[in-house]
């Protein structure tokens, strides 16, 4: 059974949901049996040109292998279970402990960077004299 | 026929008629004004005032020439009238905060202000008298002015002039200017309301008026020569401010239980939020004044108007007083209550805390001179100008006040006579001088030159047997320039009575001539994030002759800290203060100067020993060395001891001549010590780089749609659900745990 694969390329971060493809273009290819979905192997009936994913039944995957036998291409691809599920996972409420938004900045958080305090000395307040440079004040008491 | 009369400010010479029955001014300023139209209820405020002085009292001031400068207030009293209150503000006052207005959004620094009260009702004025407005404004965003953080900013000015305010909306703003074109933040009232003041500055009516005495109708300030021509003194006008339940009555002075010759701390506030309304009764402190850090501002753009302001702050409280000079524009404004100094003569404003309101006082307050100081101050305008005994007497210059007063004569019977006075500090016999090194040396020449001195000068005849020594009770040395003690007078250093032509700076008050400013240092974000607090920036300050003590980030990041030294002259001892901001934080306590020892008495003796003693050390050091010579080695150690040893206090006991010894002798470590406030701050290195937040997310810790946010997203315990398969819901559960970019 032929089905019609959608295929691109991603530059997106792996961990990035909401994925975007460029350079799109769809070919014909067969699923060779048996068939694991979050796995599968395309046989493409025509070339192959350059793409990083696919998309086949709604579902997102990152291709992992093409081999060529007889003529024939063989993509193998693993599924993107972000992208395939992006709108389950943006429609989720979600405690979130750290956000690159909107974010308190007054909340510690660990940071796994090395941090070397230095410490900064300032003088202030120059009510005093020198009091060795012969202005010294005496108190005296009488009667 | 009345004396003539100069005006200080003016220079206009003014000769009070024959028969000065006191009359309506002619000049009515507010005569037009009652009628409060298009008010939008937050501007009106009417109140009438008394007076607490008479018009009979006026009568006899102006009688006797005292009253040479027109006093509106005065003129336009209204004896024992009621006051009339009214608030229209359906309940507004109920909540102060609802007080607080925008209006006018003016540039510059009237941004808000606050009325306490408010009538619709213009108020029956046959005789004159003058409604009143008090204001409170402040020149920042202030939710609500009595309160810690918002005292800073927060002013009062009382007694605008009605008319200028209440014409219709549209005169606020001109009101306002008006205001702004005073320049002045004033704390409750504007000074120098002379005649002139009141034309250049017609929109104010200030709170204080000043009533002009003639010098001759006030002899006991004759002596005071630093003022010419005139004394000023001070009326201040009488309210007091308590809460009711439909606002605020403003109320005279006379209600209210008020105690004469409580010197008006405008101070800060103590706890009580003024926003939950006391009850009558409560014990609350309101404050007015203006921070300390604008006072010195302030007092520059007010160099016409010579207003006074100072601020000490004891006690983890800052009080701010206010005063006024006329006669000579005055840059020393910050001896003003810090020393009673001829110099300094000048009224004050005395502002008394009283059960769940504060007043202040309305009187008129005369300076009472004392040995050529403003010791005191007095209501009674004909009370003698000297300080009061315990029981009332009077002490100098009283005559025959009884309890201990001089009987004018030079038998020798009393303190006058053997030249001693009860001296500013108002604690002993003692006077203190704060003299430099080259002085010092002067005095030790003088000392020198009259022990046991005859003296054969005529003006200044010194007994024989005169022991100058004796007469020095202590001698202290403090490890900063003379110029840091401020709170002194220039005197002629006397020694047992006598004058010793070395002139001094005698140290006129020692409360506050205790407290040194040291300096403050602003504290300022660096990563404006949790990097700037605990655990990851510590702060600590180091105090001169005090020590180092740890700030808290929490409290000092973003704040300034600021540091007082407050020393005891008779001690040495000294605390360091640190503030936050203007509010205490803490305390600690060190040694700020050094006791010298004083051999006071038998001085020739001990002269006489040392040379003796030193004969005596030559002598055991010879024992010594024949006691080495004969094996007797405790004799030598006790020669080498004695001489190692080398003081006078050791050969006296040698020779058995034990004088008496006073003062002690303190090291002069703390000379080489750090003579300014230095500020340690540890921080880290900014490990939060640009990059850092996109690829690892700041704390946020809160629930939230997904879709709301954007970027690197971590979540804590996610939960999935769909149609997917298990497999692809743990993959996305995983993911989330360990970071998205949404």
């Amino acid at each position: 059974m032929a089905y019609d694969v959608i295929f691109g390329t991603s530059s997106d971060a792996k961990n990035k949901v909401n994925k975007s493809l460029s350079t799109t273009y769809s070919a014909s290819c067969t699923l060779i049996e048996p068939c694991d979905i979050l796995h599968p192997t395309l046989k493409l009936q025509g070339a192959f040109t350059n793409a990083n994913m696919f998309i086949l039944n709604g579902r997102w995957y990152h291709i992992v292998g093409v081999t060529i036998n007889n003529g024939s291409t063989y993509i193998t691809g693993n599924i993107d279970a972000l992208a395939s599920w992006a709108g389950n996972i943006y429609g989720t409420s979600q405690f979130v402990t750290r956000a690159a938004s909107d974010y308190d900045k007054y909340i510690p958080i660990s940071i796994d960077t090395e941090i070397k305090p230095i410490c900064e000395i300032h003088s202030f307040g120059s009510t005093f004299g020198n009091s060795l440079d012969g202005s010294d004040c005496y108190m005296i008491g009488v009667i | 026929m009345a004396n003539e009369i100069i005006n200080a400010y003016t220079g206009e010479i003014i000769t009070p008629p024959d028969n000065p029955t006191p009359t309506p001014p002619t000049e009515r300023r507010d005569e037009t004004t009652y009628t409060i139209t298009n008010n939008t209820a937050r501007y009106g405020e009417i109140r009438y005032e008394t007076d607490a002085l008479t018009t009979a009292d006026y009568a006899h001031m102006y009688e006797n020439g005292y009253v040479t400068a027109k006093n509106p207030m005065v003129n336009n009293f209204i004896p024992n009238a009621e006051i009339a209150f009214d608030d229209i503000l359906g309940g507004a006052l109920d909540n102060p905060v609802n007080m607080v207005s925008n209006y006018p959004t003016q540039t510059g620094n009237l941004k808000k202000y606050i009325k306490m009260s408010a009538s619709s009702t213009a108020p029956t004025n046959p005789d004159g008298a003058e409604g009143r407005i008090v204001w409170l404004w402040c020149d920042s965003g202030v939710p609500n002015f009595i309160n810690d953080t918002s005292i800073g900013n927060f002013h009062l000015v009382t007694h605008m002039e009605m008319k200028h305010v209440l014409q219709n909306n549209s005169n606020i703003t001109q009101s306002y200017a008006d205001v702004n074109y005073s320049t002045s933040w004033q704390a409750g009232f504007d000074g120098g309301h002379s005649k002139n003041n009141y034309s250049e500055r017609p929109n104010m009516l200030n709170a204080v008026d000043f009533i002009y005495y003639a010098k001759d109708e006030i002899p006991e300030i004759e002596d005071i020569t630093t003022y010419t021509d005139i004394v000023p003194l001070l009326s201040v006008r009488p309210y007091i401010m308590y809460p009711t339940d439909g606002g605020y009555i403003i109320a005279n002075l006379d209600i209210c239980s008020a105690f004469t010759h409580d010197v008006v701390n405008i101070s800060k506030k103590d706890t009580t939020s003024f926003n939950s309304i006391p009850v009558a009764g409560a014990n609350v402190t309101y404050s007015i004044g203006i921070p300390v850090t604008n006072v010195p501002t302030l007092l520059n753009g007010l160099s016409a108007t010579q207003n006074v302001f100072d601020s000490t702050s004891t006690n983890a409280c800052t009080y701010f007083y206010a005063g006024t000079f006329a006669g000579v524009i005055r840059n020393d404004y910050n001896k003003i209550f810090m020393s009673y100094a001829p110099s300094d003569l000048a009224t004050f404003l005395k502002v008394h805390q009283c059960s769940g309101a504060f007043l202040l006082a309305d009187k008129v307050y005369k300076p009472i001179i004392n040995g050529g100081f403003v010791s005191d101050v007095s209501d009674d305008l004909n009370a003698a100008s000297d300080i009061d005994n315990y029981d009332g007497s009077l002490v100098h210059h009283g005559g025959g006040g009884g309890g201990g007063g001089d009987d004018d004569d030079d038998d020798g019977d009393d303190l006058d006579d053997i030249g001693l006075t009860l001296n500013a500090n108002g604690n002993s016999f003692i006077s203190w001088y704060a003299v430099n090194r080259t002085q010092m040396e002067g005095i030790i020449s003088w000392l020198n030159g009259h022990e046991n001195y005859v003296a054969t000068d005529e003006q200044d005849p010194i007994p024989a047997g005169f022991n100058a020594m004796t007469h020095i009770v202590g001698v202290m040395q403090a490890p900063v320039s003379i110029s840091s003690i401020s709170a002194t007078t220039s005197a002629e250093i006397k020694i047992g009575g006598h004058s010793t032509g070395i002139t001094g700076g005698l140290l006129t008050n020692q409360g506050s001539s205790s407290v040194i400013d040291v300096g403050s240092y602003q504290i300022p974000k660096k990563y404006d994030n949790f990097l700037d607090y605990e655990p990851y920036t510590k702060i600590t300050v180091y105090i001169p002759y005090c020590g180092t003590v740890d700030l808290p980030p929490s409290i000092f990041v973003g704040h300034t800290v600021r540091v007082q030294l407050i020393y005891d002259i008779f001690s040495g001892e000294c605390i360091g203060v640190v503030y936050c901001d203007n509010t205490f934080y803490t305390s600690l306590g060190g040694n700020f100067m050094t006791m010298h020892a004083i051999s006071a008495e038998n001085v020739g003796a001990i002269k006489q020993a040392v040379v003796n003693g030193c004969m005596s050390v030559i002598g055991s050091g010879a024992v010594a060395i024949g006691g080495i010579a004969t094996g007797n080695i405790p004799v030598a150690v006790g020669g080498i001891g004695a001489m190692l040893g080398g003081t006078a206090k050791n050969l006296m006991e040698i020779n058995g001549i034990a004088p008496t010894m006073r003062g002690n002798s303190g090291g002069r470590c703390n000379f080489y010590k750090p003579n300014n406030c230095i500020i340690y701050i540890t921080r880290p290195q900014n490990a939060i780089t640009d990059g850092f937040i996109n690829t690892q997310g700041m704390g946020y810790n809160k629930t939230r749609t997904l879709s709301s946010g954007q970027g690197y997203t971590v979540v804590s315990n996610p939960v999935i659900s769909g149609s997917m398969t298990d497999t692809e819901k743990q993959e996305i559960i995983n993911a989330l745990r360990t970071g998205v970019i949404l």
